[in-house]
């Protein structure tokens, strides 16, 4: 990864207004808190949420970005919770150390689908103005302030918030929405089946339209998934992240 | 001293100076920011020292975020900042110190140089040296490598429980040494284990700690092993090393009652100065 890339996207992480100030001195590390005051929301956190922790931040970050500029009046995160705590009865049951069965970013976007296709079948792309107010109200302003060394190392860690395919893409973010929109749009086109599809979703990706991008990867995927992805995906869950 | 001393209604007299004892103990405003905290980057307040993250590598230590590796280097120390905000804000520093003295002894006296006498300081000073007070120098398990600055700043001199925190924008940390931080989960840890557990934590780094804490989980908590993620858990775990030892941060809350000692130990010290003849001027 390239250092100007990394002190940009630093510098986008230090001058975003804080989202809360929760503080875990738990599990999790300086880093980590700052991630999560500046990308994650509040009300997400305090679901208690347990995910994989190779997958946990790219999925609360995509998840932010689902529940606030896209779907905001949707239930997933009470969903994911009533899952977790599921996960958490069998492990007991089963005497198994807690954290040994998770949701992976697979069960994330596929539940994020399922939602978006049972809230109707009006497209996303209809709806776009009110989505774009949604998204346009997080400006910041970085004038006069540098990415110092541990901004750089947040730069590094959203860096690696997508894949390889997306992370050219990550020169042209200068928001919080625009981030998680890449976020968003990458997992989803991990799953996505329809290559003609994924194609314009990268070209508008190319473009810097990252609003444009993320409406038409969920409008796409909510047509390919249903609810046998999502059972399967919570069978596998249970069964360690096995089929 | 010559006069008559009078103790009820807070006023002394020493001939025709009358030092008003309420005002002497009155608030100032003092131009902000104030120096160090406005450092716009993660800082490490170490023996007196102030360190910050940098590229490549460094004696002194060095701090791991995420995966990146920083040297951790001396910035200027708390004297020179706070030389450089006394320098810029000399104006200002300026009106309050004549402020302070002509509420203190009264505009007449203020404006002549023959009334604040050794007496009228020594007084005025003694009521300074009451309401401002100097902090203890704490004793750090640290190896050395690091000795304790004594640059007569009024951080390092009057503000207390700084000696090894961590702050970062608005929040303050304190750091831990690895087995002090272990010893807080003594309760949950087999006692023959945790023995060597904390010899380790001694000697050894994060991961060596962490491994054996997992080649050892049944004499280990679970709630206890849990929080002991903290000291290692992957590639992607922070940690800091710093004057050979490790550290773990824990976070106490925001900057605000350190930054509300700091504004009153500086207040002090301008009032000082006034007395004194103004030391910023020199």
């Amino acid at each position: 990864m390239k250092d100007n890339l990394a002190e940009k996207l630093g510098l986008i992480i230090k001058c975003l207004p804080a989202l809360h100030d929760m503080e875990y001195n738990v599990q999790f590390y300086i880093h980590d808190n700052t991630c999560f005051q500046k990308l994650v929301s509040k009300d997400l956190l305090r679901k208690g949420i347990y995910i994989a922790p190779t997958d946990f931040f790219r999925s609360m970050v995509a998840l932010t970005y689902y529940t606030t500029v896209i779907e905001p009046k949707c239930n997933i995160s009470d969903n994911l919770a009533t899952v977790t705590r599921s996960l958490r009865e069998k492990e007991k049951d089963e005497s198994k150390e807690p954290g040994t069965l998770a949701m992976g970013i697979e069960f994330i976007v596929t539940e994020m689908g399922i939602c978006s296709k049972e809230s109707g079948d009006k497209t996303y792309s209809s709806q776009k103005a009110e989505i774009k107010a949604r998204y346009d109200s997080c400006a910041i302003y970085t004038s006069g302030r540098r990415a110092d060394p541990y901004y750089m190392a947040l730069g590094k860690m959203v860096f690696d918030l997508v894949s390889e395919n997306s992370s050219g893409y990550l020169e042209n973010v200068s928001t919080r929405n625009d981030i998680g929109a890449l976020v968003f749009t990458d997992a989803i086109c991990a799953l996505l089946k329809d290559d003609s599809k994924k194609s314009k979703i990268n070209e508008k990706l190319a473009k810097g339209d990252f609003l444009g991008a993320s409406v038409d990867a969920i409008d796409a995927f909510k047509k390919e998934v249903d609810i046998n992805d999502a059972n399967r995906l919570y069978t596998r869950a249970l069964k360690g992240g096995k089929d | 001293m010559t006069g008559k001393v009078v103790h009820g209604d807070g006023m002394i007299f020493e001939d025709d100076i009358k030092i008003d004892e309420q005002e002497v103990s009155d608030r100032l405003k003092l131009p902000e920011p104030l120096p160090v905290f406005d450092k716009d980057e993660l800082l490490i307040l170490y023996n007196g020292h102030i360190l910050v993250p940098k590229k490549g590598k460094s004696p002194l230590g060095e701090i791991k975020i995420y995966t990146e590796k920083f040297g951790l280097a001396e910035a200027e120390s708390p004297n020179q900042l706070e030389q450089e905000y006394f320098t810029k804000n000399a104006s200002a520093i300026d009106a309050l110190e004549t402020d302070f003295l002509e509420r203190a002894i009264g505009k007449e006296a203020a404006s002549s140089k023959s009334s604040l006498t050794d007496v009228v300081r020594g007084l005025i000073g003694e009521m300074l040296t009451k309401q401002y007070k100097q902090s203890n120098q704490m004793n750090l398990p640290g190896r050395g490598i690091i000795p304790h600055l004594e640059d007569g700043s009024v951080l390092n001199n009057y503000v207390g429980l700084i000696d090894s925190v961590m702050v970062l924008g608005s929040k303050l940390y304190t750091l831990l040494t690895l087995p002090q931080y272990i010893r807080q989960f003594e309760p949950g840890v087999e006692p023959a284990f945790f023995k060597k557990l904390l010899k380790q934590a001694e000697t050894g780094t994060p991961e060596d700690v962490y491994e054996l804490i997992t080649q050892n989980k049944d004499k280990v908590g679970q709630r206890e092993r849990t929080m002991m993620n903290r000291i290692w858990y992957s590639h992607r775990s922070s940690t800091i090393l710093l004057d050979g030892v490790y550290w773990i941060p824990e976070h106490l809350g925001d900057t605000s009652k350190t930054i509300a000692s700091y504004y009153n130990a500086l207040e002090g010290e301008i009032k000082r100065r006034a007395i004194n003849g103004g030391g910023h001027k020199k």
